[in-house]
């Protein structure tokens, strides 16, 4: 007899542990913070500079759009939204010097400030610095220039200052202090640095050649796994990030654009539509945004020419944005 | 080294017979997280197929190379994560013991490579043991029902299937 109710209460206390038994609301409150710079009044924008021409055409569409979109998404669930830009004009006039300009301290000191939220959402469109993916922000400062007024400079000589430097090593940290879950969101060069290896999975994008080899690597090395932090990167480590021409009359990033649509984003009337092309099984997640932009992204995500294949967060779990 | 060593021992089994398999089947997959999850489980569905070939001894006992294919659903949200879904593709050996006329016990273990839907990869080992029951058979074929409980070791997470296999498995003339 006490073998059959053992027998029966087993089963009993394993469904009721398992997640069919316990739906949930979520997200209940959301952060948003959208970060975009065109590099406008800056050194990048001038005669002189290291790089040609380093101004970016689609970042501000990128940021305000995505800051609306996740407004109108998730409506009364916000709690803090924050739009961070640079928008200076060709020909010397750089931007304002105030807090709501993304320099380092000032993206580091809202990152600092936001309240507890389930859901934290980091979005940034700029440059990304050779090699580290580090995000290039907004000088905090000004010179002038004889022949273009004021302007900001991101270059000391030829190097970048470390004022405008936002590295990964500093930004992940940071995010990894803020409560509830956390999406990074970098269409920027080189930002699949910021995608972690995490637990026992292996990418097959960056290390596709000797994946059994590595997937054995993964599963008895001393990885530790994490779901807190989620990154969803524009292009690999080793690659560029590309935005549509200066022609387009409505410019964003490829990936930031595909990210848009994903969610159903009318870029003429500035709304979602209501029909979320990434939706699958009532859910939008990560992985399916993924999936979408990669399928939709109007630039090739390999090949010998111009492509960028974007880059997602590794492990066992992804994240939903949204339920229906 | 299997194959090997079942030529090696094969000669000296009298009534010995080449059999190969075919299975389908589907489990509840319960992910139990090594990580600290929110939720002590999550749940999925799982859908086998499976494709073995081996040796049975006089009718009692057999052993086959195994290679298990399967599909784990994404789990329902919770607290804002879903377990992905992948696809297995392993290698492993099987090992049935025929205990009455209809009734056996099976075990197997494997090694598999499998594939999330978003270019990433992991590796995993299965055991899996429980009972089979013939359902029907003519002098060439038996088909029979398994019902394993099957443990996959991931990293993170251990999987635990509980379901059925239903299985054809073809028997040919002594060795």
């Amino acid at each position: 007899m006490k073998k059959t109710i053992i027998l029966l209460i087993l089963p009993f206390l394993l469904l009721v542990s398992c997640d069919l038994f316990q739906k949930q609301t979520w997200p209940k409150s959301v952060n948003v913070v959208c970060i975009g710079l065109n590099y406008k009044g800056t050194d990048l924008d001038s005669h002189d500079t290291a790089i040609a021409d380093g101004v970016l055409y689609g970042t501000l569409n990128d940021a305000a759009e995505i800051q609306e979109a996740f407004s109108q998404l998730y409506g009364s669930r916000i709690k803090s939204s924050s739009l961070m830009v640079q928008e200076g004009r060709t020909g010397g006039s750089y931007d304002t010097i105030t807090s709501a300009l993304p320099t380092k301290a000032n993206v580091m000191e809202r990152l600092r400030s936001l309240p507890a939220a389930d859901l934290t959402i980091v979005t940034y469109s700029g440059h990304g610095n050779t090699g580290t993916g580090a995000l290039a922000l907004a000088p905090p400062d000004t010179v002038v220039d004889p022949n273009y007024g004021t302007k900001g400079c991101l270059y000391d000589g030829k190097t970048l200052r470390e004022e405008c430097l936002l590295d990964l090593t500093t930004l992940i940290p940071l995010l990894d202090g803020i409560q509830g879950k956390v999406l990074l969101v970098l269409d920027s060069c080189y930002s699949g640095n910021a995608v972690a290896e995490n637990g026992g999975s292996i990418s097959l994008v960056e290390d596709g050649g000797n994946a059994f080899e590595n997937a054995w690597s993964g599963y008895w090395g001393d990885r530790s796994y994490q779901t807190h932090l989620y990154a969803l990167t524009a292009t690999t480590s080793d690659n560029y990030s590309w935005d549509e021409a200066k022609t387009s009359d409505h410019p964003h990033g490829y990936f930031s654009e595909a990210f848009l649509d994903a969610f159903g984003w009318d870029h003429a009337n500035r709304k979602l539509t209501g029909t979320m092309p990434a939706e699958r099984r009532n859910t939008v997640s990560l992985d399916s945004i993924y999936q979408y932009i990669m399928e939709n992204q109007k630039i090739p995500i390999s090949g010998n020419r111009v492509h960028q294949h974007p880059m997602l967060f590794q492990g066992a779990d992804t994240l939903c944005l949204t339920t229906m | 080294m299997t194959i090997l060593l079942f030529c090696a021992i094969a000669p000296l089994m009298a009534k010995t017979t080449f059999t190969a398999g075919v299975g389908a089947g589907t489990s509840l997959y319960l992910g139990i997280g090594r990580y600290g999850d929110s939720i002590p489980i999550r749940s999925s569905i799982r859908i086998d197929a499976r494709f073995d070939f081996g040796l049975n001894w006089k009718d009692r006992l057999s052993a086959s190379i195994e290679i298990p294919i399967a599909y784990v659903s994404p789990s329902p949200v919770y607290d804002g994560t879903i377990r992905r879904q992948f696809l297995s593709f392993g290698c492993g050996l099987r090992f049935l013991y025929r205990c009455g006329k209809r009734i056996g016990i099976v075990a197997s273990s494997s090694i598999q490579y499998n594939q999330y839907f978003v270019d990433q990869a992991f590796l995993s080992f299965e055991v899996s043991a429980g009972p089979t029951f013939l359902l029907a058979q003519s002098e060439r074929w038996r088909l029979s029902i398994d019902t394993p409980v099957q443990v996959q070791c991931r990293k993170e997470i251990i999987g635990l299937g509980i379901g059925f296999i239903l299985r054809g498995v073809y028997e040919g003339a002594d060795l």
